[in-house]
């Protein structure tokens, strides 16, 4: 089995844990995930990303991270695009 | 050829619970402990899949529904932390004594409930709390979607206070809550081999593919479900001989 590294995530690794998750949790085609920019809208555009689905995104970002997401920390415009979601990651990860 | 698929009935101490047997009858015991609420939905076919490989490989597996899940016939109530230890126990006797054990996802929670000859964890939380939040989590979301406002916060308030929480299909009473709070993933006390999707502490290998049990609408399973059956085979092999 092929083992995968993780290292600390910042700056671009970001932004490629997020569209990972993404596209794990959601089941995403491999052209709409790396089609993914920092202003690809989210929440309301992609069809898969429904509250449900954001609740497993939240989970599985929490496990590759190592942290815990408060209730308080997801508003509305968390998912509103790639970015920031992207910056979200980014800012947990150097907690 | 006997038939490799049956469904049945187990009288496991006063528990009759629906299991799924595949394999042959007289082949290698393999009892699987399953996966929590929502990802048993989630992970049934990679289960199937899984167990009719192994089938082929000699391996007779019993996929339980723990009281109160899936077809059994129980209520809410019967989704109770130490009922399922106890038919886990029992269901290992009646399986022969002490078999291989499978633990899938939050299943490792309740694997020091059942007598084993080893252990094989598939992508275990570290500890109780994590399905219960999921639980909590699904809840919220879904009250999102219907445009009400409740946190996780509020639910697990909810909780210690007294009320049954519905949460993804599920009716969470708070000794159950309690329970799963509670629970720490066991110290294993059998030759174990843990399995993930990323390195981490005590993993020993991981799985290549997306995490099925994470996914709303889970894709193909049968790849995920080679992969497994193989590496499940040879460590089963590995430890099968009697020692």
């Amino acid at each position: 089995m092929t083992i995968r590294h993780l290292g600390r995530v910042g700056g671009a690794d970001a932004a490629e844990t997020a569209r990972s998750v993404l596209a794990d949790v959601l089941a995403l085609t491999p052209s709409v995930a790396h089609g993914l920019r920092a202003d690809t809208a989210l929440f309301g555009a992609l069809p898969e990303l429904d509250s449900m689905a954001v609740a497993s995104v939240l989970t599985e970002l929490e496990d590759r991270l190592g942290i815990a997401i408060d209730d308080d920390e997801v508003d509305g415009d968390l998912f509103a695009t790639f970015g920031s979601l992207t910056r979200f990651v980014d800012a947990k990860a150097r907690d | 050829m006997t038939a490799s698929f049956e469904m049945a009935l187990v009288r496991a101490g006063g528990e009759r619970l629906p299991c799924v047997f595949r394999g042959p009858a007289d082949g290698t015991p393999l009892l699987i402990l399953p996966p929590l609420f929502e990802e048993m939905n989630r992970m049934r076919r990679l289960l199937a899949l899984t167990t009719a490989r192994l089938a082929t490989m000699g391996v007779r597996s019993c996929l339980p529904d723990l009281p109160g899940t899936g077809d059994h016939e129980g209520g809410p109530e019967a989704m109770d932390w130490g009922r399922w230890r106890t038919a886990l126990a029992v269901l290992a006797g009646v399986l022969g004594g002490a078999p291989h054990l499978f633990a899938v996802r939050g299943g490792a929670l309740l694997a020091d409930a059942p007598p084993g000859r080893s252990l094989y964890r598939l992508a275990p939380p570290t500890d109780g709390g994590k399905p219960l939040r999921d639980l909590f989590r699904a809840r919220s979301a879904a009250d999102r979607e219907a445009g009400t406002r409740t946190t996780v916060g509020a639910l697990e308030a909810r909780s210690d206070a007294g009320d049954i929480i519905e949460a993804a299909g599920y009716s969470i009473t708070p000794a159950l809550a309690a329970a799963l709070r509670g629970a720490e993933l066991p110290a294993p006390a059998m030759p174990t081999r843990t399995i993930a999707s990323a390195l981490g502490p005590n993993v020993d290998a991981v799985i290549e593919g997306a995490p099925v049990w994470r996914q709303a609408e889970p894709v193909d399973a049968a790849p995920m479900a080679k992969a497994l059956a193989h590496d499940l085979a040879a460590w089963i092999e590995h430890r099968g001989r009697s020692n």
